[in-house]
């Protein structure tokens, strides 16, 4: 099938005679759904009612997506967009692979409706016709997604039969802080921790996170398409906590031997880096196995040869530092 | 809490503990004197703590590697003849900042034996400011020990820092936090951040660390005797 979905790159201009030209999606919109309609796409465009506690809301879900996205169907072509020229716009995941479209949008108010007076019903159910009839988008979905759990339990519950084949109502809650967010959202923690080299341990997945975010929020303007959003964020790491598919998992024979002299020392390599104990005194080299620090920290130990764990661990400790 | 020179001091301190404050917050105190300080203080404060603690409890110090050997040793001492057992744990965090926020993850770390057993968590830092270090090490313990309650102890704490570290952590955690601050001070450096007058500036160089990698390549001499009695 030929896929036609039109990035909205360009926005109403005005040509040599003053005349308003409209671009194809507001051309439809005016004939198919009126002038009205219209102007609350204008009005939607120009950010509706945002705050800063809305776009932290949604740097938040939008880095869910992403990464959730991203673990789910890491081969897929997918395009992650925030505030597109739409109805539902707030977060558009876009399937180019499946030729579907999740269109999200974020409510972190007491006061939701469907059809009450600037009820959202009439949005989705205009955003579904210009995907089916538009862009020609085999599965279109709208979802609510709301911050607040008691206005969750009420909208989930009576969403109109109109708009209910293509839409669903979900509880993503707003947070200050990264590191609450993976405490309260269960989803999120795992869905973040599948990119961390150590995905029990919520100090590292916290770093990755941020990471994602920042990529997200320094790039979703110029960039959508997710995997380069992921490499951003591996790129921009450090500390780097990402796992890595190169990995490498060998030791050269002359530093294991000089491990295996330690008394009482266990070590293994996990996703690439070395951890190590003594009792119940653990430790992670803060380089890769793989890198020339680590190559550099292997010769060092092989030449000194320490013989016993507290001398050891100076040299592990201090690299990377 | 009374208040002297724009500084806030709990009802327990004495004009000998005031003194004591002001050693750490005097930047021409040497390296030494600071030590021996911060374990006073941090004695005096496990003796001021051990009134409210429960005498058959299990209570589950934790650390930072920096604070081991000093504030958290002086803790420990305070407390040890008064309850059932204490455990110390002790991290060695890496303060950096991702995405323009300041993130603590840990590379290293000691536990006792059977400390996953405490019913209390008693998290000691020598300054609580940004409270990042404080939150990394509280959500790195509280999978594995779940404590009826969390007590930041740090002899110096800035007036935001309580609230900042609430907002970091679910309700259902954050209602069990309770602090001990001998001094809450209300100032702060605006080029450097650094809580003033506090504990007299960085406590890496004022322990006698040439800074964060020197402390993060240290192991205590309480967690040393630890690992090596037995090896």
């Amino acid at each position: 099938m030929l896929f036609c979905y039109n990035a909205p790159k360009i926005f109403v201009g005005y040509g040599m005679t003053g005349a308003k030209k409209l671009i194809p999606l507001d051309q439809f919109v005016f004939s198919r759904l009126g002038a009205e309609c219209l102007s609350k796409l204008e009005y939607q465009a120009r950010g509706g009612d945002n705050n800063s506690k809305g776009n932290n809301h949604e740097s938040f879900f939008s880095t869910y997506q992403l990464a959730k996205n991203y673990v789910e169907n890491p081969d897929d072509d997918i395009e992650i967009r925030s505030q597109e020229r739409a109805f539902v716009d707030d977060v558009v995941v876009l399937n180019l692979s499946k030729n579907s479209k999740y269109s999200y949008q974020l409510k972190d108010s007491k006061r939701v409706y469907w059809n009450k007076s600037k009820g959202i019903s009439p949005y989705f159910r205009d955003q579904y016709k210009i995907d089916k009839e538009f862009y020609k988008i085999d599965c279109s979905k709208t979802i609510l997604v709301l911050a607040q759990e008691r206005v969750y339990k009420l909208r989930k519950k009576d969403i109109p039969k109109k708009i209910e084949s293509h839409t669903k109502c979900v509880l993503f809650k707003n947070s200050d802080s990264a590191n609450r967010i993976l405490m309260e959202n269960s989803d999120f923690m795992n869905v973040v921790s599948q990119f961390c080299v150590y995905p029990e341990e919520p100090d590292k997945v916290e770093v990755v996170l941020q990471c994602l975010l920042g990529a997200w929020v320094t790039h979703n303007k110029t960039e959508s398409k997710m995997s380069e959003l992921i490499g951003l964020a591996r790129k921009s790491a450090n500390p780097d906590f990402f796992i890595n598919s190169q990995i490498n998992n060998s030791l050269s024979l002359e530093f294991t031997e000089v491990l295996d002299n330690i008394d009482g020392l266990s070590y293994k390599i996990v996703n690439g880096y070395l951890n190590y104990n003594v009792k119940s005194f653990s430790g992670s080299v803060r380089v890769r196995v793989e890198s020339h620090e680590f190559n550099v920290l292997c010769e060092t130990i092989v030449e000194e040869n320490p013989k016993d764990a507290l001398t050891l661990f100076r040299f592990l400790m201090k690299v990377g530092t | 809490m009374n208040i002297y020179n724009g500084r806030k001091f709990d009802s327990s301190v004495t004009e000998d503990i005031k003194n004591l404050l002001s050693i750490l917050a005097n930047k021409n105190t040497n390296s030494i004197t600071y030590k021996d300080t911060m374990f006073k203080i941090g004695y005096f404060m496990g003796k001021e703590l051990s009134k409210k603690l429960n005498v058959s409890g299990n209570y589950c110090v934790a650390s930072t590697v920096e604070d081991a050997d000093f504030l958290s040793k002086g803790v420990i001492e305070g407390i040890k003849n008064t309850v059932k057992s204490v455990y110390l744990v002790c991290f060695w965090n890496d303060r950096s900042f991702v995405n323009g926020n300041s993130v603590a993850p840990i590379y290293n770390k000691y536990t006792d034996e059977g400390f996953e057993k405490s019913e209390s968590l008693i998290v000691v830092k020598s300054i609580m400011s940004g409270s990042c270090v404080v939150k990394t090490n509280i959500t790195a313990l509280i999978d594995t020990i779940t404590p009826s309650s969390i007590t930041v102890l740090a002899p110096v704490m800035y007036k935001d820092s309580q609230a900042k570290l609430e907002k970091e952590f679910p309700l259902k955690i954050s209602k069990l936090f309770g602090y001990f601050a001998l001094a809450i001070d209300e100032l702060k450096d605006d080029d450097s951040g650094e809580v003033l007058p506090g504990i007299g500036g960085s406590v890496y160089e004022r322990l006698g660390f040439s800074g964060q990698v020197e402390k993060n390549t240290y192991i205590p001499q309480i967690v040393q005797e630890r690992i090596f009695s037995a090896c």
